[in-house]
C-alpha cells in the first residue's frame, strides 16, 4: 500500500479543485500517478485499468478556504477588499486579482491553502483506502492546520483561544472544564477589530470578580501579543445551560467548545 | 487642521465625576460603565493625535494598547486597566454580572489614573 509521501499531493489537490469539462483526472493506486486524461481521445476504459477516478470537491469547499482566510486578515482595508471580492459571481478570480496589491497577504495565502488542500489529498487517499492510515496519519500530523498567528495581517482566534486554554488550564487545573470561544470570531463574521470573546467554564464559582481578576494577566498578555483584545467570562455549566441572559443562549447556540 | 485635546479630556474627567456620583448612590454597576466610558474618551482623543481612528471599541482598546501603550511610553498599567474596564462594562451591560461597590471604586480609580496618565500624555504632543 502506498505511503501519502510518494503521491505528488499537489497534484491530487489540483485534481480535486478542477471542474473542467474537458478532461478528467485518474489516479493510479500501484504508482501514486496523478493524470489528466481527455475521454474523447482516450475513451473511457480507465477504470478498467485500475485507475481510481478523481472527482473534485464542491467548489463551496474552496470558497471555505477564501472566507476562512478573509477573516483573519487584520488590515481594516485589505479585510474589506477581499470580502467584498469574495461576493457573488466570479468570486475565485476577483479574490485573486484583490491579493496583487498584498503580497504578503498573497503569500500567506498561497502558505494557507497549499496546506489545507495537500490535507484534503491525503484525506481523499485515506477514504479510498488508497494509502496505509498509519502514514496518513504521520502526512496529516507533518502539515497541521496553517497557524496564520504567525504571519503579520493575519489573527487566527482559533489559536489564541486555544494557547490561552492551556494557560488557564495550569492556572485552574481540575476546575476548569472547558472553554468556549463565542462572538463574532465563533459565528465567522469577525471584523478585523472584532475581540476574541471567551466563556471560561468552571466546575465552581464562589466569587466571579474574584475569578476575572485572576484571569487578567493570561488574557492581558494575548491581548498585547496578538495586537487584539481578549476577553473571559467565567461561568458554571449549570449556568450555561441555564441560558442565564440572551449572551448566555447564544454562546450555547454559535461557542465552540475547546476542551 | 485644529487639534482640540482639551475638550476628550474634560469630557473624560467628567465621566469619571458622574461615575462616583453613581457609586455614591447606589449603582455601582452604572459607575463601571461610566468609568469606561472615561478611559474610551482619553484612549480616542490620544489615538486622535495619532491618525488612527478605529471603528469600533474593541478596535480603540487594542490600538491604544500598541500605539500609545507599546509605542507611546505609556505605562503598560493604562492598556491593562483599558481592557478590563472594557470587559467589565460589557459584563455588566449584557446583564451578565452585578458590580459589588468595592469593584466599581476600584473600576472608577483605574479609569482616573488612565485619564489623567492619557491628558499628561496628550499634554506632552502638544509641546
Amino acid at each position: 500500500m502506498l505511503d501519502p509521501e510518494q503521491v505528488d499531493l499537489a497534484d491530487l489537490a489540483l485534481a480535486l479543485e478542477d471542474h473542467s469539462r474537458d478532461h478528467k483526472w485518474w489516479f493510479d493506486p500501484d504508482t501514486g500517478a496523478v493524470e489528466p486524461r481527455f475521454e474523447a481521445r482516450f475513451g473511457d476504459d480507465h477504470s478498467a485499468a485500475g485507475l481510481v477516478s478523481i472527482e473534485p470537491v464542491p467548489t463551496g469547499v474552496g470558497y471555505a478556504d477564501m472566507e476562512d482566510f478573509v477573516a483573519r486578515v487584520r488590515d481594516p482595508r485589505a479585510h474589506h477588499l477581499l470580502e467584498r471580492a469574495i461576493t457573488g459571481r466570479g468570486a475565485f478570480r476577483r479574490f485573486k486579482d484583490a491579493l496583487l496589491d498584498y503580497p504578503e497577504l498573497r503569500r500567506a495565502w498561497f502558505a494557507f491553502h497549499d496546506v489545507r488542500s495537500e490535507r484534503r489529498a491525503i484525506e481523499w487517499l485515506l477514504e479510498r483506502g488508497l494509502v496505509d492510515p498509519d502514514a496518513a496519519d504521520a502526512a496529516l500530523e507533518s502539515r497541521p492546520e496553517p497557524a496564520p498567528g504567525e504571519v503579520p495581517g493575519l489573527l487566527d482566534a482559533h489559536g489564541v483561544t486555544h494557547r490561552v486554554a492551556g494557560e488557564l488550564r495550569r492556572l485552574y487545573g481540575q476546575r476548569l472544564q472547558s472553554v468556549m470561544l463565542v462572538g463574532a470570531w465563533a459565528r465567522g463574521d469577525a471584523h478585523p477589530e472584532s475581540p476574541i470573546e471567551l466563556l471560561v467554564i468552571l466546575e465552581r464559582i464562589s466569587d466571579r470578580w474574584q475569578e476575572k481578576r485572576r484571569m487578567d494577566r493570561i488574557v492581558w498578555r494575548y491581548s498585547v501579543r496578538h495586537d487584539t483584545v481578549v476577553t473571559a467570562l467565567p461561568v458554571t455549566e449549570a449556568e450555561l445551560e441555564g441560558r442565564a441572559t440572551p449572551v448566555l443562549a447564544r454562546a450555547t447556540a454559535e461557542g465552540i467548545l475547546i476542551k | 487642521m485644529t487639534r482640540d485635546w482639551a475638550r476628550p479630556v474634560d469630557r473624560a474627567r467628567e465621566d469619571v465625576r458622574a461615575a462616583r456620583t453613581l457609586l455614591e448612590s447606589g449603582y455601582p454597576s452604572q459607575a463601571v460603565s461610566l468609568a469606561y466610558s472615561a478611559g474610551l474618551q482619553i484612549a480616542v482623543a490620544a489615538l486622535a493625535v495619532l491618525d488612527e481612528r478605529p471603528s469600533t471599541d474593541a478596535g480603540v482598546v487594542s490600538a491604544f494598547g500598541r500605539r500609545v501603550v507599546g509605542d507611546g511610553g505609556v505605562d503598560h498599567e493604562f492598556g491593562r486597566t483599558l481592557r478590563m474596564l472594557y470587559e467589565d462594562r460589557n459584563d455588566v451591560e449584557n446583564a451578565l454580572l452585578k458590580a459589588p461597590k468595592d469593584e466599581a471604586r476600584k473600576a472608577i480609580d483605574g479609569a482616573e489614573r488612565l485619564v489623567e496618565a492619557g491628558a499628561r500624555w496628550l499634554e506632552e504632543q502638544r509641546r
